[in-house]
């Protein structure tokens, strides 16, 4: 097979494929919808730590959870699937929170932070509050 | 030597894949087969398989050019037969285990072959989703001593291609487990299932390519169990769809964390060379550590397959 054959092959079919895994509905975003579910889900990529209670973002695809030691961990919505993080010191590079928003920022190649909108001001400010702190510690 | 040129299997197969991969998506969105595909994912999966074309052609050549150097040396010469084929393909599955075993025991060797294992789906677009940078941790000195044998470096080749077709199809959920003859003797979609889930007991087995046989002789076979269905990914999920990060993101990780201040060369060392998960100063997990943490949240499953017998206990 010549190299241009191979590149048309190649482009033709990654664009049939991609498409229909789109319009087969492959673009639906993952949902966590309750705390329980997030406290589960963070459960499965750490299972010797139980999660006090969970914090949603408005939007149910993320969520903050506290730790039993006073971290906060993360369950992130990534395409239907999700990642987890434990937000400490080793990570965490900075947070800030505004009106109902929060960001933050970490030290991860693949992940180096993100914004969330939650339902209202206090749950915003108060884990900038405790990452603030994580970020202290060490 | 004769002039002899084979044709490229994985490339003649390019239709096939696409073929089965439309046939999964179908059987998964109109036949309720198990198994899911992600648009994003799939995106990147198949990128990352170009991309290892692409780097099979302008890298492959120095892999070759040295095997075929070290030709000349050869004790025996096998010839171009049949027999001879399928010799080779028996060698190599197994020098392919060995490979395969490296890969998830030597951070090294992670770095180019964790991007085959970071979506968290299991479909046939995640066999493409393959490594740029192969060439880069120098495995391919496991094919010396074949070469050595008597194989030719394109015969070598040519079955290679036959051991990552099979690897194709195997990469999928719509296959439940077949019968028990295949099961015992071939790595199946079940067998690869194991290999790709991210459940303790899982973590480091199954690192067939064609036969499972050999996971069974060298002690890293682990079934699958209905009750503890396998969850894909790795441990650490990726927060990125994009290809370049995909494809880089543990070697940077790896040097980051080599070239740290204050520690010893052997520290360093032992970034690059231990199992992925070791840290200097243990703070973080190894395989062999989330195991015995399973076991100890989970009693009743100590010396279950895949899993140690009992916790050892520190005074």
């Amino acid at each position: 097979m010549q190299l241009w054959q191979l590149g048309l092959l190649v482009g033709f079919g990654v664009a049939l494929i991609v498409y229909l895994v789109h319009l087969s509905g492959g673009s639906r975003k993952a949902f966590l919808g309750s705390e329980k579910a997030a406290i589960n889900r963070f459960a499965d990529d750490f299972p010797a730590i139980t999660p006090e209670k969970a914090v949603l973002t408005r939007s149910g695809n993320a969520a903050f959870l506290h730790l039993p030691d006073g971290k906060l961990g993360l369950v992130h919505g990534f395409g239907d699937g999700y990642l987890t993080r434990i937000l400490d010191s080793s990570i965490l590079a900075g947070a800030k929170a505004e009106a109902n928003f929060l960001w933050i920022r970490l030290a991860d190649f693949t992940f180096p932070g993100a914004r969330y909108e939650f339902p209202n001001d206090d749950a915003a400010y108060s884990i900038a509050r405790l990452l603030s702190r994580s970020l202290k510690q060490d | 030597m004769p002039d002899i040129s084979f044709p490229n299997v994985t490339q003649n197969a390019i239709p096939l894949f696409i073929g089965a991969m439309l046939l999964e998506l179908a059987l998964i969105r109109f036949r309720s087969a198990r198994g899911s595909y992600e648009t994003r994912d799939t995106l990147t999966s198949l990128l990352m398989g170009a991309g290892n074309v692409v780097s099979g052609i302008l890298l492959g050549v120095f892999s070759f050019g040295a095997l075929m150097w070290v030709w000349q040396f050869r004790f025996f010469d096998w010839g171009f037969t049949f027999m001879a084929g399928l010799i080779a393909f028996l060698i190599d599955d197994l020098r392919y285990y060995w490979y395969h075993r490296i890969a998830h025991t030597c951070r090294w060797v992670w770095a180019e072959h964790v991007n085959h294992h970071s979506s968290q789906h299991y479909n046939l677009s995640t066999a493409l989703r393959q490594s740029w940078t192969g060439l880069f941790t120098g495995m391919f000195v496991l094919q010396i001593p074949l070469v050595l044998l008597g194989f030719h470096p394109a015969l070598l080749a040519f079955v290679y291609g036959f051991n990552l077709l099979w690897q194709f199809w195997i990469h999928t959920e719509t296959v439940g487990k077949m019968w028990a003859p295949v099961e015992l003797v071939m790595n199946t979609p079940s067998h690869h299932r194991v290999h790709h889930a991210t459940n303790p007991r899982y973590l480091d087995s199954n690192y067939a390519g064609t036969l499972i046989i050999w996971d069974r002789m060298f002690g890293s076979f682990v079934p699958e169990n209905a009750e503890d269905l396998p969850r894909y990914g790795i441990v650490k999920n990726l927060g990125t769809f994009n290809p370049v990060k995909v494809a880089f993101h543990e070697w940077v990780g790896m040097f980051k964390d080599a070239f740290q201040p204050g520690i010893a060369l052997a520290d360093r060392l032992n970034y690059l060379f231990q199992p992925p998960g070791w840290s200097h100063d243990g703070s973080r997990q190894m395989s062999k550590d989330m195991k015995a943490e399973y076991v100890a949240l989970n009693p009743s499953e100590a010396g279950k397959p895949g899993l140690p017998d009992a916790i050892r206990r520190s005074n």
